[in-house]
């Protein structure tokens, strides 16, 4: 059996608390949510920021995630709505729900590294090892991409090997959201070495001085002189370049907004919209971190609305239907997603990468039940536990009506 | 996981297939659609001695209208019913509006009606169907064929009035006539998943008084059920100003129908994320939802006539 680590684990859970909290401090100051939020953001020019707990946020800026998210979603049209229905008994309950997240990627202080290494070929292609280890996170067009833009020779001629011990064998892995920020900033270290290492041989070949040595897309150039990586291959015997690369810990972070629509009889959650605004500092391959941030915010649904357990009064697990019981969404429970991004670039390390992937199932689950929340208007937030099932959604609505401003 | 070893015929007649069903040294399990039974063989919760393959018995193919029933063939497959106009009149329209709730497009193109009559599972869409409209399964065993009414042939999950050494050769459903108005409602989790709860209703309405109500309760027991007492409910009373719906007041004569089927008529069983009270409050909420079409579509039907006559 293959086992891999589950998108996010660790961090929806302190998201949930801390988004469900804001909306509670929020009713309870009769403020708006989102007001209360722009209130408490961290500014932009207060990075690096030291929490109280200890942590030290390398950068960002959440107000653009979340005025972002709010164009994209056309908030003003959607609170009208949401307003209107308030007034008509016949009309679904509506409700809006925001989640301003911060989470933290690459790994704790003592796992922040990651070993690779670049060989090059007498055909002048370059293969590279590291140990990272992807389950779907495109390493394979990424790092050779960020390689080969490093050393300005074309994408084609840099080959990718990983996940194998006999090729190369250290490494930590993909977890954490590292992948980008802690092995793509490894690469692109190692291909700097691979620059000078060329550089140096050149120099050698030639007699002259390394630093009277350029590198020019791929070849190594002294005056007239110039040879390609192939033929220097060739001309001074194998060529590898390895390291161990430590990066700096990173805090991604976004903004997820989500429209639902309720029906308080069945206890059935319908998501009209959802928009997902991620910042993970540079991105290396726009279509990859796209298509993980929609993934993971469809994982993210699953958490709010059907992924659950059941265990009987002994603990045991009470599937009798198997994964029959066990939901995840599909084709036809995802609602219109629209995936956007603002940049902040990590300081941590060069590529200013951080953490992409885990953001959806971090973010998405607290606005999607903020949303639900919202729409029942419900005083006690603990009634709405993910995830959130009908039975449960109806249970909650049964629930006396939240009064505004109730303390 | 595969399947326990099994011995597999493959008869090209209904008694071909009655004579290897009939040896009662070996339990036989009849291959139609198979989208149920195969996936229980994989998981061994089904250890079939013998498989008996009916798919190359061609008189068990197609259906028809005979005199004011529909009689479907053991190997009809679900899709067959997708389009409203397979089926004359508002039967037609009533499975059509079922059947998109049986899986996925996949799925419906291999499984059959006659096979949910076989499998017998309480949340079987057309199972509850044919116990509302007193259907009719149609077997043939050693000892001749039978007709087995709906309404006492489920005798609980995967239970029935069939003997292992039949096999359904038909379903036969009445057809539905011009006053009569239909609609089905499912509730469930995913698409992907069996109903919590659905509901399959028919209301004949002559002037505007319900003169007969069918009430088909989804996974409300333990098998398929009919809501007798809703049913009973609703007979002799006008249908009125029809609300807009999908809520209606709790005064209105559907939502008491509905209270009553959860109350008295559904026995439903606790399942994860769907207990007895849930499921009851459910069915509730279901059985008035889907009369209110049911009197919604008979009026729209009506009113079509009426405008074609004119």
């Amino acid at each position: 059996m293959v086992t891999y680590p589950y998108r996010g684990a660790g961090r929806p859970e302190a998201a949930i608390a801390i988004e469900r909290t804001m909306d509670l401090l929020a009713r309870r100051l009769g403020m708006d949510p989102i007001e209360l939020r722009r209130r408490n953001f961290i500014p932009p020019d207060a990075f690096p920021y030291e929490t109280p707990t200890g942590r030290r946020y390398d950068s960002g800026n959440y107000a653009a995630a979340l005025d972002l998210a709010l164009d994209t979603l056309g908030y003003e049209k959607w609170r009208a709505e949401r307003d209107r229905r308030r007034q008509d008994p016949d009309a679904l309950p509506l409700g809006i729900g925001v989640s301003c997240y911060v989470e933290r990627s690459g790994g704790e202080t003592g796992g922040l590294h990651e070993f690779g290494s670049l060989t090059v070929h007498e055909d002048g292609t370059v293969t590279a090892r590291c140990g990272a280890a992807p389950s779907g996170q495109s390493h394979e067009t990424v790092f050779p991409a960020l390689v080969a833009k490093v050393l300005g020779i074309e994408e084609a001629r840099v080959r990718l090997i990983e996940g194998d011990t006999g090729e190369q064998p250290e490494g930590l892995g993909s977890f954490a959201s590292r992948s980008a920020q802690v092995a793509g900033a490894m690469f692109q270290h190692a291909a700097t070495l691979l620059i000078d290492e060329a550089r140096a041989r050149a120099a050698r070949l030639w007699s002259v001085p390394a630093d009277q040595v350029e590198w020019v897309d791929g070849t190594v150039v002294h005056g007239s002189a110039s040879t390609g990586l192939g033929d220097l291959v060739r001309a001074t015997g194998p060529f590898r370049v390895e390291d161990r690369y430590e990066a700096g810990m990173a805090f991604p972070f976004g903004a997820h907004v989500a429209v639902t629509e309720v029906d308080p009889e069945l206890g059935t959650v319908r998501i009209l919209q959802l928009v997902a605004v991620d910042d993970c500092g540079v991105v290396l391959d726009p279509d990859v971190v796209h298509g993980q941030a929609f993934g993971s915010a469809v994982q993210g649904i699953g958490q709010a609305l059907y992924e659950g357990m059941a265990f009987d009064d002994d603990g045991v697990p009470h599937l009798p239907g198997g994964f029959l019981d066990y939901l995840l969404p599909t084709f036809a429970e995802i609602p219109p997603i629209d995936i956007k991004d603002t940049c902040t670039p990590g300081p941590g390390t060069p590529p200013g990468a951080k953490g992409a992937g885990e953001s959806g199932c971090i973010g998405t689950p607290a606005a999607i039940v903020n949303a639900v929340a919202d729409a029942l208007r419900i005083a006690d937030p603990d009634l709405l536990q993910m995830p959130l099932t009908p039975d449960s959604v109806w249970r909650a609505a049964r629930a006396s009506r939240h009064e505004e401003g109730a303390r | 996981m595969k399947p326990a070893p099994f011995d597999y015929a493959v008869p090209r007649t209904i008694a071909e297939a009655v004579e290897a069903l009939g040896d009662t040294g070996r339990k036989a399990q009849v291959l139609a659609g198979g989208q149920s039974l195969i996936l229980e063989m994989h998981l061994q919760r089904v250890r079939p001695d013998l498989v008996v393959d009916i798919n190359h018995i061609p008189e068990l193919d197609g259906m028809r209208v005979e005199g004011d029933e529909l009689r479907v063939g053991a190997l009809v497959r679900h899709a067959a019913f997708e389009p409203a106009t397979a089926v004359p009149g508002p039967l037609g329209t009533l499975l059509s509006k079922t059947v998109v709730n049986i899986a996925h497009p996949p799925i419906r193109s291999r499984g059959t009606m006659a096979g949910s009559f076989g499998w017998a599972h309480p949340a079987s869409e057309w199972c509850a169907i044919g116990v509302a409209l007193d259907a009719t399964v149609e077997v043939t065993g050693p000892d001749g064929a039978r007709a087995l009414p709906a309404g006492d042939y489920f005798l609980g999950p995967h239970r029935t009035t069939r003997r292992p050494q039949e096999l359904i050769t038909a379903v036969r459903l009445p057809l539905l006539g011009e006053n009569t108005g239909v609609s089905f409602i499912e509730h469930r989790r995913t698409h992907f998943t069996f109903a919590q709860v659905a509901v399959a209703a028919a209301l004949t309405v002559h002037d505007g008084v319900i003169a007969d109500a069918r009430i088909g309760l989804v996974n409300s027991a333990d098998r398929p059920i009919r809501a007798r007492a809703a049913e009973d409910s609703l007979i002799g009373t006008e249908t009125g100003p029809l609300p807009a719906g999908p809520r209606l007041p709790g005064e209105h004569p559907f939502a008491r129908a509905g209270r009553i089927a959860a109350t008295q008529d559904a026995a439903p069983l606790d399942q994860p994320y769907a207990d007895a009270e849930y499921k009851r409050q459910a069915i509730a909420v279901l059985v008035g939802r889907t009369l209110l079409e049911a009197a919604a579509d008979q009026r729209a039907r009506l009113t079509a006539r009426e405008g074609y006559h004119r």
